[in-house]
């Protein structure tokens, strides 16, 4: 386990080990909520790095959705496949960002904070 | 208006319940502003950097069968085919949106085409102090005030919206405006913000009775001048004289990651299609006093669509517009109780964030 906020908020660093899994979907709903990167790793040994935008645990077959990192399309992962989930990335929403930008360019602080 | 009725009438005739009324389509999140009260951009780099295709943006629309589609995002002006996706849209006799902060509008307008069914909307919170203010940034007022004189010299239909915090100070707001009539916009939007939980301030959102307070003191003071693109009732709703159920299912949101459940605010997940959202979503969880996320929620996309059912649902809601439209809306007497039930508290004093604060986000940024 890794940090976690006061509030107990999962916060970035925070690694869930895979030896608890009945908190699983309680982790998995963190990592939807969560707007920074995490990495899966998965069954096989595959590490997969990205931003989860969503999940179902009512599903016959649990799963979540993940964009990856690397620009690939949307990957669908079950929930019997995640071995490790580790909050890598910074949360984008975890406080306010404020850095100089130039008006036109498009990358908002947000963006440029990566 | 004669298109939203018709399509409204043909859905009730269809017996349908729950149908949309404006697509929220959302082609990217990437932002060139970082305003102080949004909670939409706030994603990791390679996320910010995706962004639907025309031909998606175009499929989403047909799926959905809204009339309106309404573009926000991000800044859609950041998308490189943004005129293809307006043009496609437009092409499919839907009435277009194009919501935008107008840092990029002089430079891609000769990009867009006038069109009656294409509406510039320019996000501005208020005068300059109290937009820069709330955008972060100084400077971008002063920018959008010449964009909209452009796209207006050039023949376009512009509007504003403008989202109001607990920061508004009606006799600003008034002035802005007067401002914005004066510069001859054809139609303003106000709304309330949403208390957004990604939002880098979140500490400046209405509650529910002071927004209503808010909008019955605009609103009573209200010029001949000041022309609203809303509904007449939706007005009503916001200054507390007429309350209304949510209906999240009348503005369906799309976006790089799907249908968003349940609406344009909340993200509880996504569907991979319309139908499967609009089948597969559990309505009766959302609205006032059933979800806590929504009990100071008064923004348009949950309830102008719950007033213009009512407008085109009977008589007397017709009736109802109609008489607001041309008397204005009606705004209650502030006595201290809302039609919500909760009792307003005190006016606050104005807190008018830029002239007095340090900074240029006047301790909101």
């Amino acid at each position: 386990m890794g940090p976690e906020g006061g509030s107990g908020e999962i916060r970035q660093g925070y690694v869930w080990d895979g030896s608890d899994r009945a908190s699983l979907e309680t982790v998995v709903e963190a990592a939807f909520d969560y707007r920074g990167d995490v990495t899966l790793e998965l069954e096989g040994g595959e590490d997969l790095v990205g931003y989860v935008f969503n999940r179902d645990a009512s599903a016959p077959e649990p799963f979540l959705e993940i964009l990856p990192a690397d620009g690939g399309p949307p990957r669908t992962v079950p929930y019997r496949a995640l071995r490790t989930i580790a909050f890598s990335g910074r949360d984008a929403a975890s406080r306010p960002t404020r850095l100089p930008s130039s008006p036109l360019t498009g990358s908002s602080p947000a963006s440029e904070a990566e | 208006m004669g298109a939203v009725a018709a399509h409204v009438l043909k859905e009730k005739l269809r017996g349908r319940r729950r149908y949309p009324l404006v697509l929220m389509l959302e082609p990217l999140f990437r932002c060139n502003l970082s305003c102080a009260g949004c909670g939409k951009i706030q994603y990791p780099a390679h996320v910010l950097k995706r962004q639907l295709s025309p031909e998606a943006c175009l499929r989403a629309a047909e799926e959905c069968g809204a009339p309106i589609v309404s573009i926000p995002g991000g800044e859609p002006l950041l998308h490189p085919e943004i005129a293809a996706i307006v043009e496609g849209l437009v092409a499919r006799k839907k009435y277009v949106y194009l919501c935008t902060n107008a840092l990029l509008l002089e430079r891609r307008l000769g990009e867009l085409r006038p069109s009656k069914r294409l509406v510039l909307s320019v996000h501005l919170d208020g005068l300059e102090p109290e937009h820069d203010a709330s955008v972060c940034r100084g400077g971008v007022y002063s920018v959008a005030v010449r964009a909209i004189r452009e796209a207006l010299a050039r023949g376009f239909r512009v509007m504003t919206n403008t989202t109001l915090y607990t920061t508004a100070d009606p006799e600003r707001v008034s002035a802005f405006l007067d401002a914005m009539a004066h510069l001859g916009v054809e139609g303003m939007m106000l709304s309330p913000g949403y208390s957004y939980s990604k939002a880098p301030d979140r500490e400046h959102f209405l509650r529910r009775a002071k927004t209503q307070e808010l909008f019955a003191t605009i609103l009573s003071g209200r010029s001949r001048g000041w022309r609203f693109n809303q509904s007449p009732l939706f007005l009503e709703f916001l200054a507390g004289a007429r309350d209304y159920a949510c209906t999240p299912w009348g503005m369906p949101t799309y976006s790089i990651f799907g249908w968003q459940r349940p609406c344009y605010l909340l993200q509880d997940g996504y569907a991979r299609t319309y139908r499967e959202l609009m089948d597969g979503t559990d309505w009766s969880r959302y609205g006032r006093g059933r979800d806590e996320r929504c009990s100071d929620c008064m923004v348009h996309c949950g309830y102008e669509a719950s007033a213009v059912d009512e407008t085109f649902g009977s008589a007397r809601g017709l009736f109802a517009a109609a008489r607001a439209a041309i008397l204005g809306p009606r705004v209650p007497r502030r006595s201290g109780r809302t039609v919500g039930g909760e009792t307003a508290a005190p006016a606050e004093s104005p807190a008018p964030l830029a002239r007095t604060s340090a900074g240029p986000g006047g301790g909101r940024c």
